[in-house]
């Protein structure tokens, strides 16, 4: 095991360990407050209560999004537990990738490396939905254990064997996590631009060296298309693909995100935050194109840094639509290109781009911490806010003269409160839903929600409110009595039917619709 | 929780130590954090103690990693479940592990000084908690199996049990007088867990105590699942059958066998002697060898000698399979722990939620005041924490992990007014015949509603009353009526 361990350069020696350990501690304290609270967001309600299988995600086409949980943890969504084991392969996942991007081995350069990329605010974004927190910080490992494993295959006497093997390691995370896809074309392009720039090898033998990991991603990429066409998911909006006829015209949309998203703010990304992260990109860039002494070459850098840079924003956006400035696909992708100028500060031999490297360091990380811990504060707030009111529901329901217990009732929520932007008074540009738009008391989980801390299970879960349950006195409620949340005529019980109203824009999207039923 | 435990509080039941470390070390309080660390502070310096100095295994890699397996145990789990005693229970394992090396170091030094010292000890740790013998028992009789792996006569072996033996002897006596002197002084009641067994009925008992000790080492419990519990029973079976396959003639194997035949007596000792006739209120319904608590001070340390015995051994196939049984054993133990854990929270949390729900009700209904002082009664329980738990095919028990809700419905007086501004409830919580109105007659007889209907709760100057399930509404209104006949 060792000498194979030892032949894919995946041994850990002291420093090695060390840096784990400590980047590990470092990354943890960071998320202490939500780990330890337990916050769940509004995928979560069912999965909190009943736990996970393998089958969960199949219709959304996610066929092997919870074989970790149901291999690590039996299928619970477990408190602490989930978060540690994210952040422990998260943690391995990015040491792998400091050995594949030969970043020069010493404990701060290590512990600097993971715990930046780990900290930055993208990653809260995997911590809002717990039943993904684990899978989806566990691609990273499976993804760069794949280009790890693929960077040897020219060297290697078994090429098929180990081809396939990468691409396993591809098809885990593309099954889970589409988006991934990012993180291997981010990845791959800055470990050719390190290659290029720091072993001065021609192009055309680096590609020749990396061809084989583009063979296992087609792999794998093929045999999840295969997979998805065997077990036909539902028709859900994450399995929504842009015509190939589009993509041409979606090309000048690419470029420019690609430059927007290095200035646009972002719930706990501000401006200020963005500017500096946007100052070390530009100094490693610049550091890169330097370096290169001829023309040719830098301008073949700086083709490659481009590359690189427009893969973190292009990869899935080019095949899925409304795919741009969202968290949870950037911290597979932007993310990965500010660890990969960190990493390009901390190769350069001139002791000053060391020194920048460490300044930068000094800044960002704290930076994260300060951004990370507001960010789990306000969460906190805005969940308590929300299940009070959750609380006041039920209890309103549970004392209404109508409520009986051995009843079951057909529900429908109208709308949502959420109250985490209530707490979060920074400016930002764009909104981003994991991170602060998103309510607790989502709209289409309300059945499960209402009665999540009640003594009684009185919801039919299979049958929805329906029009036959629209009886002439529910009519008239609605169209004549019924008022948004707080008020006491906010909430209707009666017979088998159970309507709460949130929103004054959902009351009146439901009158239209019983309007036109009749 | 309010007012801490004062140092007398385990009288009672005949705990005379219980609370006197908790006293000692925080003044008697239940404190977040700090009680929980305290403890297995403790209990982990006993785990490290007994491996390295009492049974003189080797540290190793695997070696800790057995310990840290079993020393997370979902037995642990009941330990945490009352926060008045955690601290004192996680410490008596530290107790029993001294009074263990201060019996065996009397085998080579100072008997005179060192058996006393290990009775004295031992006697103030089952003055606080009779179970915890358990551990003393099944650990000196792993010490006694694991030093007769020569060829040993019965004369060697008196020697070697004697400072064990007379320890438990003297520690039992004095406890005996102890209990004796608080009974007379009516400062001990007669309750399930201190009252012993007649000899023939121990003797009777025999039976049953191995029936009961080979299944729960295969009945899946909550938290315990059946692939938890096969995995113990693999490693204590291959434990056994490598120590039988290292004994020379069969004597030396008879030998061995007797002394795994009396091994089930030490890990259920305390169930072995205990009466299993459960009081009303404070008994623990489950069967006293399904006791998870009493369990927690044998289980873990025999099954920590075993994976040990079976790691120091010179095969590698039984190395490398305790490494693996101990390492999935460590996967299962913390799925389980943060399984309990969860469910735990959310279950407390949801019974919380209940009773903010009913106290808003109860304050919000005629003739309601804060200046009065009521008598609560609260007609059922409404346990919220099998709700969070996916139970697993074949479970059974689980009082105090699963069964009961966090609040008593014969305690009202400490969570009714728990975060009330006034206290509105006293301590008695039986409706007394002479004070029974006909508006509380006609409650009781007619009404058939049940919380959360309105019509689920009375309230007059003196009493409330709360219908909260159907089957605590049938046990009053029977009694009720059994009280009207009798009139």
């Amino acid at each position: 095991m060792n000498k194979l361990l030892k032949k894919f350069n995946l041994t850990a020696d002291k420093t090695d360990l060390k840096s784990l350990c400590i980047s590990f501690a470092l990354i943890n304290f960071v998320f202490l407050y939500n780990t330890l609270n337990f916050l769940w967001g509004n995928h979560d309600v069912k999965f909190v209560k009943d736990g996970l299988e393998l089958s969960s995600g199949l219709f959304e086409g996610r066929f092997t999004q919870f074989i970790p949980h149901v291999l690590l943890t039996n299928g619970e969504i477990l408190p602490i537990l989930n978060n540690f084991l994210g952040f422990f392969f998260l943690t391995i996942g990015l040491w792998i990738l400091a050995k594949y991007w030969d970043i020069k081995k010493t404990c701060l350069n290590y512990v600097l490396f993971i715990t930046f990329f780990a900290t930055i605010p993208y990653t809260l974004s995997w911590l809002y939905f717990t039943f993904i927190t684990l899978s989806c910080l566990l691609w990273v490992f499976f993804a760069i254990l794949g280009l790890q494993l693929s960077a040897y295959i020219a060297n290697s006497h078994h090429k098929t064997i180990l081809t396939f093997i990468s691409a396993l390691f591809f098809y885990l995370p593309l099954g889970g996590y589409p988006p991934v896809i990012n993180t291997i074309a981010v990845c791959l392009m800055a470990k050719i631009c390190f290659t290029y720039l720091f072993e001065n090898k021609r192009l055309s033998a680096i590609i020749k060296t990396y061809q084989y990991t583009v063979y296992a991603v087609l792999i794998a990429a093929f045999a999840t298309k295969l997979t998805l066409k065997i077990i036909e998911p539902d028709n859900v909006y994450n399995l929504e693909m842009m015509p190939f006829a589009e993509i041409p015209q979606k090309l000048i949309s690419i470029i420019k995100i690609s430059v927007i998203q290095f200035g646009l703010s972002q719930p706990f990304m501000e401006i200020g935050y963005k500017i500096i992260m946007l100052i070390m990109v530009l100094t490693a860039i610049t550091g890169a194109i330097l370096k290169a002494n001829t023309i040719t070459k830098r301008l073949t850098t700086l083709a490659l840094l481009i590359l690189t840079v427009l893969a973190a924003a292009t990869t899935t956006f080019l095949v899925i639509p409304h795919t741009e400035y969202v968290s949870r696909i950037d911290f597979y992708g932007i993310a990965f290109v500010y660890s990969f100028t960190l990493a390009l500060l901390l190769k350069f031999k001139l002791p000053l781009a060391r020194s920048l490297a460490l300044i930068f360091m000094m800044i960002l990380i704290p930076f994260n911490l300060i951004n990370d811990y507001r960010a789990q504060k306000i969460w906190q707030q805005g969940q308590t806010a929300e299940f009070q009111i959750l609380d006041n529901l039920m209890e309103r329901i549970e004392s209404h003269p109508n409520f009986d217990t051995n009843q079951k009732y057909h529900f429908r929520q109208l709308g949502d409160i959420s109250m985490r932007p209530r707490y979060y008074k920074q400016n930002f540009a764009y909104n981003e839903p994991f991170l602060l738009a998103l309510p607790y008391l989502a709209m289409w989980q309300g059945a499960r929600l209402v009665e999540f801390f009640s003594p009684y299970e009185y919801i039919d879960q299979i049958t929805p409110l329906s029009p036959s349950d629209i009886t002439p006195e529910l009519h008239q409620f609605m169209m004549t009595t019924a008022r948004p949340w707080p008020d006491k005529d906010s909430i209707y019980v009666k017979n088998n039917v159970i309507i709460v109203i949130f929103s004054q824009n959902e009351l009146d999207e439901f009158r239209k619709m019983i309007e036109k039923l009749n | 929780m309010i007012v801490g435990n004062p140092i007398t509080s385990g009288l009672i039941e005949g705990r005379f130590s219980q609370y006197l470390l908790p006293n000692l070390l925080i003044d008697g309080q239940i404190f977040p954090l700090i009680n929980i660390i305290l403890g297995f502070a403790f209990y982990a310096l006993a785990m490290a103690l007994l491996y390295t100095r009492f049974f003189d295994f080797k540290p190793s890699f695997a070696g800790t990693l057995s310990l840290c397996a079993v020393s997370i145990l979902p037995y642990i789990i009941e330990i945490l479940y009352f926060q008045f005693i955690i601290l004192s229970q996680l410490f008596w394992p530290l107790t029993i592990t001294l009074a263990l090396l201060a019996a065996k170091k009397s085998l080579t030094d100072h008997p005179l000084i060192f058996i006393p010292l290990s009775s004295l000890i031992l006697f103030f740790t089952i003055g606080g908690y009779p179970a915890a013998i358990n551990l003393y028992l099944t650990a000196a009789l792993l010490f006694l199996l694991q030093n007769a792996s020569e060829k040993i006569t019965f004369k060697k072996l008196v020697p070697l049990a004697l400072p064990f033996i007379t320890s438990v002897i003297v520690s039992f006596i004095a406890l005996y007088a102890v209990h004796q002197g608080l009974q007379a002084n009516h400062k001990m009641m007669a309750l399930y867990n201190n009252q012993p067994l007649s000899l023939k009925d121990l003797i009777l008992k025999i039976p049953f105590m191995y029936k009961a000790v080979v299944l729960s080492l295969l009945q899946p419990q909550p938290y315990l699942s059946l692939t938890l519990k096969l995995i113990m029973t693999t490693i204590i079976l291959l434990c056994f059958i490598a120590d039988m396959t290292n004994r020379k003639d069969s004597l030396d194997r008879l030998f061995h066998i007797i002394l795994w035949l009396i091994l089930p007596f030490c890990l259920k000792f305390s169930a072995w002697l205990i009466n299993e006739n459960p009081d009303e209120y404070f008994a623990q319904h489950d069967p006293a060898t399904f006791m998870l608590r009493a369990d927690f001070y044998a289980v873990p340390v025999f099954l920590m000698y075993c994976l040990s015995a079976l790691n120091q051994k010179n095969y590698h196939l039984l190395k490398n399979l305790s490494f693996i049984l101990a390492f999935a054993l460590l996967g299962l133990n913390l799925n389980a722990d943060f399984n309990y854990s969860k469910v735990q929270k959310l279950g407390f949390t949801a019974e919380t939620l209940l009773q903010q729900r009913i106290n808003n009700r109860i304050t919000e209904t005629a003739p309601f005041d804060f200046n009065n002082n009521y008598i609560v009664v609260q007609a059922g329980e409404l346990p919220l924490r099998p709700h969070y738990y996916i139970a697993k095919p074949l479970e059974n028990y689980g009082y105090y992990t699963m069964q009961i809700p966090s609040t008593r419905y014969w305690l009202p007086n400490e969570f009714y007014a728990f975060y009330e501004p006034e206290n509105f409830v006293i301590t008695e919580h039986a409706i007394l015949p002479e004070n029974i109105t006909p508006e509380m007659r006609n409650f009781l007889a007619t009404n058939l509603k049940t919380w959360p209907a309105k019509s689920s709760l009375y309230i007059d100057n003196s009493y409330i009353i709360l219908f909260l399930t159907p089957k605590g509404r049938q046990m009053i209104t029977k009694q009720f009526k059994n009280l009207r006949s009798s009139k």
